[in-house]
């Protein structure tokens, strides 16, 4: 839980400071006006990475030289300091060398109209979806996709130069090393995915009239790489010049009463889907750290009609950020709990008297 | 000012060496004592034309073999295999090992277009199998390339039948837990030993 934030320099937002309210948040403002932005700054403040900005430094308020902002929680307090040249880190007023210590001070999901696209696009988008939600609750999860993408990437180059002066042994101690990291990935897969389809099921059921489910499609058989099955397919990887197995092949297969969800799932039906999704992940973070992450909803109601935007309500456990050009209904379900108002006018915050 | 601005341009071919880098020595340079910059052009110099590839374990030595490989006092059946150079440096200074050197000099990279032939591999399978060794020891980097490189490595002296062994890798000594980076924690736990 994120309890207050201290900012300047970030995006279009004025310096300031807010204080949050313990379960829900509710963050309104014209298109424009910054609510992405102050969304975008808390999930920054607890991963120092942007779910939207490729280059770190448009973070920096336009004519300013550095961004900083402060957050504090219950009991823990992060900083990030960034300016054109470096970044630092710092927990508890010590400072981070290294990100991955400082990634998950304060935990956070960001739910957004665009995970649709988790569902609908290609594999590479779920691939990206499961890693970064098993990587925040396994750092070395993290070290060996790692070491694992390095690995694959020398690989196929060895694999592309073969036929001119190619060496079988270099091959033989990359599958070695493919196996050894692929293997590693796997393994966590398997136990984290077990979890995280049971929190998918129950969520998006409860959500949804049908009967939502998926599956791990995976290249290698059993979830598991040997020199076996590299060995029958390394002419194959040759020709081609590309690893064709291991945990870069794999994807999620999404159905709807068992069928393919691409094809004969409703527009609002995927939108179910993806939310939950997320859902699922905070759920996993939650059971794993016994701490609810901050959830972040960007215009994820705007999409829904009334009737799910009552059930989503109703599945938000912790506390909430919910950014929207429209109030959402309540009925009842934030009674005596601790509520803030939030309007932004030109990036500028201010807090409104509760509705 | 031409001169200068070539002096400068040529700093930059040196690594780590920027335009600002460059600028800041070339002035220094100016500052110095002549006789001072005369005595560091000429072993720079010196250094260069003298400094062969040791034929043995392919170190930087002025005398060939090297003076590591000649000293008999050194362990003779075992070989500590390392990037480079300067790696030989850093573990000579500890001066806790006593065995031979095989210098490699790079390691395999498909992608930087650096294969087995690049390196001193084949020398050191010779080296291994005409000599009574008893250990070889990699020491390569712990990345990616220094790994592979390792793997590869110990795949072609297998048969030979010696003992093979890799450098570890974990927690600094001294060090506390408790602030040590998650990496590497995870990497001491997965190279636990028994006790």
């Amino acid at each position: 839980m994120i309890k207050a934030i201290e900012y300047q320099g970030f995006r279009n937002l004025i310096n300031g400071r807010l204080e949050f309210a313990r379960d829900f948040n509710f963050i309104t403002g014209e298109n424009g006006a910054g609510k992405t932005n102050l969304l975008e700054m808390i999930y920054y403040a607890g991963m120092a990475s942007s779910f939207r900005a490729r280059e770190e430094r448009r973070l920096i308020c336009f004519g300013e030289d550095h961004l900083r902002i402060d957050a504090s929680s219950k009991n823990r307090q992060g900083t990030i300091y960034l300016d054109h040249t470096r970044k630092r880190l710092s927990l508890q007023g010590n400072e981070i060398s290294r990100v991955t210590d400082f990634v998950g001070w304060l935990g956070v999901v960001i739910l957004s109209i665009d995970d649709i696209w988790i569902i609908r696009g290609s594999p590479g988008r779920r691939r990206y979806f499961l890693d970064w939600a098993v990587a925040r609750i396994s750092p070395s999860y993290l070290g060996n996709l790692i070491a694992y993408r390095k690995v694959l990437k020398q690989r196929n180059r060895a694999l592309q130069l073969f036929e001119n002066n190619g060496n079988v042994r270099v091959l033989d101690a990359l599958d070695e090393e493919l196996i050894k990291y692929g293997n590693r990935i796997y393994e966590v897969r398997k136990d984290k995915l077990v979890a995280l389809r049971e929190y998918y099921n129950e969520i998006a059921n409860r959500m949804g009239l049908k009967k939502f489910d998926f599956s791990y499609r995976c290249s290698a058989d059993d979830m598991k790489l040997d020199t076996s099955q590299l060995e029958r397919i390394r002419k194959r990887e040759i020709a081609l010049g590309q690893s064709l197995i291991g945990p870069h092949r794999d994807d999620l297969y999404f159905t709807i009463d068992g069928r393919a969800m691409q094809y004969y799932a409703s527009e609002g039906e995927e939108r179910v889907a993806a939310i939950s999704l997320k859902l699922a992940e905070a759920e996993m973070y939650y059971r794993l750290k016994q701490e609810r992450p901050v959830l972040l909803l960007d215009e994820v109601g705007a999409e829904l009609d009334n009737f799910k935007k009552g059930l989503l309500l109703e599945q938000l456990k912790g506390q909430v950020f919910y950014a929207s050009t429209q109030m959402p209904g309540f009925n009842g379900i934030y009674q005596d709990r601790d509520l803030s108002f939030f309007i932004i006018k030109g990036g500028v915050i201010e807090v409104s008297p509760a509705h | 000012m031409r001169l200068l601005e070539e002096l400068i341009e040529k700093l930059q071919w040196l690594p780590g060496i920027g335009r600002k880098s460059a600028l800041r020595l070339a002035f220094y340079l100016q500052k110095m004592d002549e006789a001072k910059v005369k005595e560091l052009a000429g072993t720079i110099v010196r250094a260069r034309t003298s400094l062969k590839e040791c034929i043995i374990c392919h170190n930087l030595t002025e005398t060939n073999p090297c003076p590591i490989c000649t000293d008999k006092s050194r362990v003779q059946d075992r070989i500590c295999v390392v990037e480079q150079p300067s790696d030989v440096m850093i573990i000579e200074r500890i001066g806790e090992y006593r065995g031979l050197y095989h210098i490699l000099h790079g390691v395999i990279s498909p992608i930087n277009n650096m294969g087995p032939k690049d390196l001193r591999i084949d020398s050191l399978l010779k080296r291994v199998s005409q000599n009574k060794i008893d250990e070889v020891i990699i020491a390569t980097n712990p990345t990616t390339d220094g790994d592979i490189t390792a793997v590869y490595i110990a795949k072609l002296l297998k048969p030979l039948n010696i003992k093979i062994t890799r450098i570890a890798r974990g927690l600094p000594t001294g060090s506390d837990i408790e602030f040590a980076d998650k990496i590497t924690i995870a990497k001491a736990l997965e190279g636990r030993q028994e006790i």
